[in-house]
């Protein structure tokens, strides 16, 4: 087998792999695809429970080893992938990478056909309260409504747009219908102003923290709300400005320019380039190590929590 | 409707809603309960569609059936891969969460996630942490004692501070920097490089510190560590209060405006 | 043969990365093995769950928990594992439990374990539709979302442990107003101030992925962790030879100086400044450790003959071959 028809090269070309959009030969095969799934799906169904462990884990394992490879085999160097063709010995490199970007979507398209299971989940909880006739049910069929309507809309609006209008004259308002219109207004009116008035709610939650913080409870809180103060009082404009110009003043009368150092903008920056970097680097890189233990763990099956229990 | 009346009505139901969420800031009642549940409801909307248009139609249905030729924009023709439609059945294998008996399957496509991502951390490890690592290793032996800080480019003319007009001299400043750790960067480094450590060994979990050095260090650390969280805290609070007046200003300026043109 | 990642990070980036691979494998084989000498040292937030659902068991409020927003990933999986221990205890007194899911996947993982949790307490009725919830997947909506819960179920402790971002705040506030005691830790070093600022317990940083070794002191778990320590003292130690070596070399006078430019890299003659006197010092890229992490690649190295990709059409005469 030639490796190079893998290669994403002539995307317009047909091989056992990839058929012709709309040819009746591309809809048999996509129905031995599908078969081919719940075929996997039925023998699956039927594995004994001493076994599942394995099935899992292997699956796991085989999700994970492109990647690893991908790491581990040499990429090909400076490979112009339009006009070149990779030489015998970068070949497998060459097929790993290529499998990377189809792989790596895998996980788009999976949590994709997964939401389902999570938009299942809140539907199933406020239709039992609805049923139950529980407290406030009727909170949960205002819940259903606006799901129901917004992703009606919400599809209408994408169909239009996609299918019916080559021309993309639905970029004006004034040619809107009406799923485009009941979009903009559930979206765009109401949708994304609770999302900013919720982001902009914690500005309060901000000032009611550092109240808090700041009635000191401990050496450690005063330490970081002292460092805090100084940033605080940089970002203030008018302050850093009224002080900056008053350190200026003060160098240009002495001469000594290291007195520069100690304007609020220069002390704000020493602390975050010399105390806040390297005290956020080494703890990123503890959790980075951690993430990347846990990732082995997850990837060989030796995690006995989680789903490879 | 013309345009204008649309408007009004489309920031008007907006600044509902917000007052209606900002209302919890008071108490939680049936006002806030009823715009959360809206909220919620759209939101459970809107992922479906955005999932469906933004991620499985171009990702994997386009993938599969392939897209014909386009004339009027000139797009060619691009095949369909057909060993997508199987994984149609894989990802139904979740659904069987909530099936008693079948309930295991479901670990197969979530382990599939958890195995891209696992085979990803072993990937992209070290090229996140290597320069990093080799960021740290920062100069702390001063190279020249000629000056105690780093000379300045700038010189006081007629009383006013202004970069070195001189260029000759300029150069030969610049090139002094360049070359040179002066004390008082090497003092610096010596904190970046200190404070890192004395942070990392906070994270060693496995050693009981026993000693009064040891566990000074530790101590050091958390010190740090408190450092440089409260920096993060004070960069942050006032990003946040840019949001708050981005709400008052949508809410008094564009609806009253808006209010004042649709009325005329 | 060497490729482009070889010659981007030299050698020292795998060989760095199995070592480290090799810490934990081995330390997880050694613990299995049974080795008796693993120590964890105290981890402060994690004592106080007990204390924490007691509290909710007393008041006959229920616990919530959130795994934080991010997708499905160690760090989701981690915050599960920990809540499925919680969730052991809390079933033993038959606390009410609350878990909500910012993310599908990462409830379908939680929905699993925690029906498994409940199933050997012996609980099966206890684990209703809400014990585990998929709020929604929207960062605002979710928070909107879990501050209801919070405040119509006055909860009597919250658990917000793993990926959190700007909605943190609202959750740490939100459970501060109806009184429950907070156990927080954010992966995300940015949120975790806040979290200090406003919750009681707050594991910092990776105790975050250390939590679970601490509580079952599964020899896995404990031998990773110890692999982990191994890699983060090298590393540490690196740094200090690393810093150390090149402190010494600043000062020294350099004979030959590298320059990287379109030729790749290469190492030239070292020549003063005009109006220099003394030598000329060794700057940062001139050093030995700069040298390890960043190889000097002559350009002759990155050209690779090939052969020309064939046109159009003709790629479909070569199948088969």
């Amino acid at each position: 087998m030639n490796l190079t028809q893998w290669l994403p090269l002539a995307q317009t070309t047909e091989n056992f792999w990839r058929k012709m959009p709309g040819s009746t030969d591309l809809y048999i095969w996509l129905g031995v695809g599908l078969l081919l799934g719940f075929g996997i799906l039925f023998l699956l169904s039927m594995v004994p429970s001493h076994l599942r462990r394995w099935v899992v884990v292997t699956f796991t394992f085989l999700a994970g080893l492109p990647y690893v490879l991908a790491y581990l085999w040499p990429k090909p160097i400076a490979m112009d992938v339009a006009t070149q063709l990779p030489n015998p010995g970068e070949q497998v490199g060459f097929l790993i990478n290529a499998a990377i970007d189809p792989v790596g979507k895998l996980t788009n398209i999976l949590q994709g056909f997964l939401l389902g299971v999570g938009i299942f989940s809140l539907l199933r909880v406020h239709s039992m309260k609805i049923k139950r006739k529980a407290e406030n049910y009727g909170f949960s069929m205002v819940l259903i409504v606006c799901f129901i309507t917004m992703a009606t809309v919400g599809f209408g609006d994408w169909t239009t747009r996609t299918f019916q209008d080559p021309q993309g004259l639905l970029n004006d308002p004034v040619n809107w219908g009406f799923f485009n219109r009941a979009n903009d207004l559930l979206f765009e009116g109401i949708y994304q102003q609770m999302d900013a008035a919720m982001f902009s709610m914690i500005a309060f939650f901000i000032l009611s923290a550092a109240f808090r913080a700041f009635r000191i409870r401990s050496v450690e809180a005063t330490v970081m709300m002292a460092s805090a103060l100084i940033l605080m009082l940089n970002l203030m404009g008018a302050l850093t400005f009224v002080w900056g110009n008053a350190i200026d003043g003060l160098a240009a009368q002495t001469g000594n320019t290291f007195l520069l150092n100690f304007k609020l903008t220069e002390m704000a920056n020493w602390l975050r380039s010399n105390m806040q970097i390297p005290a956020i680097r080494a703890i990123d890189f503890g959790v980075g190590l951690g993430a990347l233990a846990m990732g082995l763990r997850l990837w060989l099956g030796l995690e006995r929590g989680g789903v490879s229990a | 409707m013309n345009e204008n009346q649309y408007l009004l009505i489309k920031i008007t139901v907006g600044v509902i809603a917000t007052i209606g969420l900002y209302s919890v800031l008071y108490r939680e009642t049936k006002v806030y309960r009823f715009f959360e549940h809206i909220f919620l409801g759209l939101a459970a909307g809107y992922t479906l569609v955005a999932t469906w248009k933004d991620t499985l139609f171009n990702d994997w249905f386009v993938r599969m059936f392939g897209r014909a030729a386009d004339a009027a924009t000139g797009q060619e023709a691009q095949v369909g891969y057909w060993i997508y439609a199987a994984l149609l059945p894989i990802g139904l294998m979740g659904y069987m969460v909530f099936n008693r008996k079948h309930n295991w399957m479901s670990k197969i496509p979530l382990g599939i996630i958890l195995g891209l991502w696992s085979g990803q951390q072993i990937q992209i490890w070290w090229d996140t942490w290597g320069p990093q690592i080799y960021a740290t290793m920062k100069p702390v032996i001063p190279t020249t004692f000629d000056s105690l800080t780093r000379p300045s480019t700038l010189e006081v003319v007629d009383g006013r501070l202004v970069p070195i007009p001189d260029a000759a001299r300029l150069a030969e400043v610049n090139n002094l920097i360049a070359q040179n750790v002066y004390a008082s960067q090497a003092l610096s480094n010596l904190v970046f490089v200190l404070t890192f450590v004395s942070a990392f060994s906070y994270f060693i979990f496995s050693f009981d510190l026993k000693g009064r050095f040891l566990t000074g260090i530790n101590t050091f650390g958390r010190w740090m560590l408190m450092i440089g969280f409260g920096a993060i805290f004070g960069s942050t609070v006032m990003a946040r209060f840019a949001l708050v007046i981005d709400r008052m200003s949508y809410i008094v300026n564009e609806w009253l405006q808006v209010l004042l043109r649709g009325g005329a | 043969m060497s490729g482009e990642q070889y010659l981007d990070s030299g050698w020292i980036g795998t060989a760095f990365t199995l070592l480290v691979v090799f810490f934990i494998l081995f330390n997880i084989y050694r613990a299995n093995k049974g080795a008796k000498n693993l120590f964890i040292r105290r981890i402060a937030g994690l004592n106080a769950i007990d204390d924490a659902i007691g509290r909710a068991t007393e008041m006959g409020r229920p616990v919530l928990m959130v795994p934080g927003i991010g997708a499905l990933d160690a760090i989701s999986v981690q915050a599960i594992n920990i809540f499925a221990q919680v969730t052991k205890t809390a079933a033993t007194f038959a606390t009410p439990v609350r878990i909500c899911c910012a993310n599908a996947p990462v409830f379908a993982v939680a929905q699993e374990v925690i029906r498994d949790v409940y199933q050997q307490a012996g609980q099966t009725d206890k684990f209703g539709a809400e014990t585990v919830q998929f709020v929604s997947d929207q960062q605002f909506a979710f928070a909107a979302g879990v501050s209801g819960i919070i405040h119509r179920e006055k909860v009597a402790a919250t658990f917000l442990l793993g990926a959190f971002f700007a909605e943190s705040l609202i959750f740490a506030e939100t459970s501060n107003a109806v009184g429950a005691i907070q156990v927080a830790g954010s992966t995300q070093s940015t949120q975790t101030p806040f979290f200090i600022a406003a919750c009681d317990y707050v594991l910092i940083g990776d105790e975050f992925y250390a939590a679970s070794a601490y509580l079952t002191r599964q020899p896995v778990l404990v031998g990773s962790l110890v692999g982990q320590d191994w890699a983060k003292m090298t590393v540490a130690g690196l740094v200090l030879v690393g810093t150390l070596m090149g402190s010494i070399e600043r000062g020294q006078a350099a004979t030959m100086v590298r320059v990287d430019g379109e030729n790749g890299c290469v190492w030239e003659q070292a020549t003063p400044a005009e109006g220099q006197t003394g030598p000329v010092k060794k700057a940062t890229k001139d050093t030995f450790m700069h040298q390890i992490f960043n190889p000097c690649i002559p350009k002759a190295w990155t050209e690779v003959e090939r052969e020309d990709k064939p046109v159009e059409g003709a790629a479909a005469e070569g199948e088969g071959e």
